[in-house]
């Protein structure tokens, strides 16, 4: 060990006696994601940013630490087996042009697969909730897209009705023209649609 | 349809909107274990037994005892999940699912937490705060673990 390892681990020691004994650490990110942070701003002392997988803090001793998979399994165990099942968002459903009833065929198909996932859900008893939002192209007004995209929440509310899923479990919401990303005016094929989530 | 109930439906979306649906309902229990966790609701000192499929509200306390868990989903799809001998407080919550933007403060007055973030925090790094005895964390974005000595 070189005498700066030495001088490293020394001072960390110094500073683990007097910090609180309070702990904060990143988890790993789900694949394909990035860790986009914690800052830590303790009572007394700098903030601290957070920012890769098993970075740790004590707050206040201004120092980023490393924890590891077998550390944080040891202290933390019975709460991340505790966690929910992360909420999902399933492909988007497209819809024929100017239409809130009409899916695409494949879209059609794919819903009834979401569908059997639903029920099987249910069946297991696990408390679903059940998110689904509407949105539509800039061939129109934003205000009629904006109902359009309400109408087409709404269809696909009445499709997940029948499975099961208790109708106060199932929220729409409306995004209108929010999240189009085609020109104004001409209908677009990938801004016809409905997105579920459920958590 | 006509214009009437169109205009009517959307009044009532945005009503949902403002603090989602059930009775100001702002997050879901999703996994609970052991027999011991309880709800403290604002105004009332009694403690409630907390089961899978409960709602929880902004203000609630929830109290988790020895060998106990609970995990609960939030309406913007943030996700908090306490060990043995915790106790959390859900200060504040405000959600728009329309526009995604948020205010999450929460306390972590003792035990164990695992947070993750959701869609508030996409629209506003730090729009998630959690408050403990020694630090206030502001969550930019990721999944995490806090430890809390505290006496509660």
């Amino acid at each position: 060990m070189s005498a700066r390892a030495v001088a490293i681990l020394g001072a960390g020691l110094l500073l683990a006696g007097c910090a609180s004994r309070d702990l904060v650490v990143i988890l790993p990110p789900e694949p394909g994601h990035q860790v986009g942070g914690v800052v830590v701003h303790p009572n007394k002392g700098p903030d601290v940013l957070l920012d890769k997988a098993y970075a740790s803090d004590h707050p206040g001793d201004s120092h980023v630490g490393m924890e590891t998979a077998e550390s944080v399994d040891k202290q933390f165990h019975d709460v991340i087996e505790a966690r929910p099942i992360p909420p999902k968002t399933y492909n988007p459903l497209y819809f024929k042009s100017d239409s809130f009833t009409e899916l695409s065929p494949e879209s059609d198909a794919y819903l009834r697969q979401i569908l059997t996932e639903f029920s099987a859900r249910v069946a297991a008893k696990q408390a679903v909730e059940i998110v689904v939002t509407g949105h539509a192209d800039k061939t129109s007004t934003p205000s009629h897209k904006l109902e359009l995209s309400q109408q087409r929440a709404d269809a696909i509310k009445a499709r997940i009705k029948g499975q099961g899923v208790d109708e106060s479990a199932i929220q729409t919401v409306a995004r209108g023209q929010l999240d189009a990303t085609g020109p104004d005016g001409q209908p677009f094929d990938k801004d016809r649609y409905v997105e579920i989530t459920v958590r | 349809m006509n214009f009437r109930t169109v205009t009517l439906s959307l009044v009532m979306a945005l009503a949902c909107a403002g603090a989602a649906c059930a009775d100001g309902a702002i997050g879901q229990v999703k996994t609970a274990k052991g027999g011991n966790v309880f709800v403290q609701h604002a105004a009332d000192p009694k403690q409630n037994e907390l089961k899978v499929g409960a709602h929880v509200s902004q203000s609630d306390v929830i109290i988790t005892g020895p060998g106990s868990s609970v995990g609960i989903t939030f309406t913007d799809n943030s996700m908090m999940s306490l060990g043995p001998n915790s106790k959390l407080v859900l200060k504040q919550y405000s959600f728009n699912p329309t526009t995604r933007e948020g205010e999450f403060n929460s306390f972590l007055a003792k035990g164990t937490l695992a947070a993750k973030s959701g869609q508030m925090v996409v629209q506003k790094p730090e729009a998630m705060k959690i408050q403990t005895p020694t630090a206030q964390l502001g969550v930019k974005g990721t999944e995490f673990v806090v430890h809390v000595d505290g006496e509660g």
